[in-house]
């Protein structure tokens, strides 16, 4: 017994002295930030569902690391970086959430389950009404994808990094992670846990772009419908995702199975197949944002965030969204001029495409301003328009920025 | 880096282009949702319209053997498809010294009541024909004279 001193019996405390300081620092900072993200999860600010898993996750891998054989650091969660079969077989059997990882997070089978179950919170009859009005917003609101990219590339990171940390400003978690996965491997767990971070701000952070760029007297813009509003069939609904699943997976064979996914969820929602529809909207989608979460949150381990890039990756991150909701506005600005003022310019924000996050934004400010006025039609529909144009930017960006 | 910036402009292009064609697909799909809605709501007026057509055929054909050659042709004769195609006996027959009024100059009261509009002769004379049968089947009866007197006037 006397052999074994403090830093071998307590290896939590072993692997701080033996890491060196900076991953020390690194390690406390983890811990503090998953201790904050818990709280705010808990409060409400941010989205508990992937915050609290996500924030334990990231306390429970700085605190649990220890010796490994052969005096290296490591857990016995999951290592994100094993590519030879032999050893990942071997950790298959010890690392308890490495089975989780590999056969559903790192070939993007979770972003397909996340987005079969919003797929069945989607309701296209929004999109059905005002298509082009929807879908010209949704790719304003893209500008940031689009800017962030040699702004991204300007500041050192190779094309494929740049597209990867680009797509945060689609605002859609499952396409970033897709992106990465396809475009920067080696860099997909940062850019995904910018990106879930930063999508967990949005709704706190969106409605102060919003009260500084569009005046109050614009945001309480009563808008009056032309048009009856037509409730479509199921049939109808029905007929778009099948239509559409074919057009886009034809378009872009490599997003195909995000297309299918989240009009498979559309499809499921509009068929009347109850059963199923209560397992994907409910067990499916609800599982599987908890275990990404977790996922994200042991993933988020020092060791593997202490890369020089990552820095860039944050200011990108939130440039990237920050253009993204710029672009929103700028189209709601295009149709408030276009339909002669009987547009809430507002709209626009709901078109960055994090369901139904925005949406609801939306319709919280606008209330504020003016409680008859109701834009959550209009803005549902935008917000769907943004998945599919995220959907789109991430075939455009799969497909040709390897010929770059 | 300019090239980056270009192929970026590039991309933006193609994505907005493909953009605009889906939601040129979701226009369409809500485009014949809407005309098959508009088909389904009609379809019975339509099927009633149908039989009312498969009717006057045949009374067409019943009405070739009964009436002269030179009858037939204007009592089968469907006003409304006149009508239709800018025959309007009303304004024909009207005095000829308004012939040659500027356009949209009233040609006084009509002689036709909707009744002209929506009943063509025909059908009226196959309904009063029938009526006829009727009362032959009782004689006797009071409202036979009527019938009868019916058929002079339209004779």
């Amino acid at each position: 017994m006397e052999n074994i001193d403090f830093f071998t019996l307590f290896q939590g405390f072993g692997t701080m002295a033996a890491g060196g300081w900076v991953l020390a620092v690194a390690r406390v900072f983890l811990i503090a930030l998953g201790g904050l993200l818990v709280y705010l999860g808990w409060k409400g600010v941010l989205e508990p569902m992937v915050m609290i898993p996500m924030g334990l996750g990231m306390v429970a891998i700085n605190c649990g690391t220890l010796f490994m054989p052969g005096n290296v650091l490591g857990n016995l969660f999951l290592d994100p970086m094993l590519s030879d079969t032999d050893e990942l077989m071997n950790m298959m059997q010890i690392d308890f959430l490495q089975p989780v990882y590999t056969l559903t997070f790192s070939n993007g089978l979770i972003a397909c389950f996340v987005f079969m179950g919003i797929g069945t919170l989607l309701d296209v009859g929004f999109l059905l009404q005002k298509p082009f009005a929807s879908i010209f917003l949704a790719l304003c609101a893209e500008l940031g994808t689009f800017l962030t990219l040699p702004i991204a590339n300007f500041l050192g990171l190779s094309v494929g990094e740049s597209a990867s940390i680009a797509t945060v400003g689609g605002a859609d978690g499952p396409m970033v992670l897709f992106t990465s996965l396809m475009l920067a491997k080696h860099l997909f767990v940062p850019i995904t846990v910018v990106a879930y971070l930063y999508l967990g701000l949005t709704y706190g952070g969106y409605p102060y772009l919003v009260k500084l760029l569009v005046p109050k007297k614009l945001r309480a813009i009563k808008m009056k419908n032309t048009k009856p509003v037509k409730n479509y069939d199921a049939k109808v609904k029905l007929a778009f995702a099948v239509i559409l699943c074919g057009v886009l997976c034809f378009l872009f064979p490599v997003a195909s199975p995000l297309f299918f996914s989240l009009f498979l969820g559309v499809a499921v929602r509009e068929s009347g197949m109850k059963h199923i529809y209560d397992f994907v909207s409910g067990p499916l989608l609800y599982g599987s944002t908890f275990m990404l979460g977790l996922l994200l949150g042991v993933l988020c381990d020092a060791k593997l965030l202490l890369d020089p890039k990552v820095l860039k990756l944050l200011v990108l991150g939130i440039t990237a969204l920050l253009l993204s909701g710029i672009g929103g506005i700028l189209g709601g600005y295009i149709m408030y001029l276009v339909k002669r003022g009987n547009y809430n310019p507002v709209i626009g924000i709901a078109a960055v495409s994090c369901v139904p996050t925005t949406a609801k934004v939306a319709q919280k400010i606008v209330s504020k301003d003016n409680p008859e006025s109701f834009i959550l039609g209009d803005a549902l529909g935008a917000n769907i328009s943004g998945v599919i144009t995220s959907a789109i930017i991430t075939g455009v960006y799969i497909t040709v920025i390897p010929y770059l | 880096m300019f090239s980056l910036l270009l192929s970026t402009f590039e991309m933006m292009a193609i994505t907005f282009l493909i953009g605009f064609v889906v939601a040129a697909v979701i226009k369409s799909i809500a485009i014949c949702a809407d005309s098959l809605e508009l088909h389904h709501s009609s379809s019975s007026e339509m099927k009633a319209y149908g039989r009312f057509e498969r009717l006057r055929m045949k009374i067409a054909e019943i009405m070739e053997v009964n009436v002269p050659l030179d009858r037939t042709e204007k009592l089968v004769r469907d006003e409304r498809q006149d009508y239709v195609k800018g025959i309007n006996k009303d304004v024909d027959e009207a005095d000829e010294a308004i012939e040659d009024a500027a356009h949209g100059v009233s040609r006084g009261i009509s002689k036709f009541n909707l009744m002209d509009f929506y009943y063509p002769r025909d059908t009226r004379l196959i309904f009063l024909k029938r009526k006829r049968a009727m009362m032959k089947k009782k004689p006797g009866s009071p409202e036979d004279e009527n019938a009868s007197s019916n058929e002079n006037e339209l004779k």
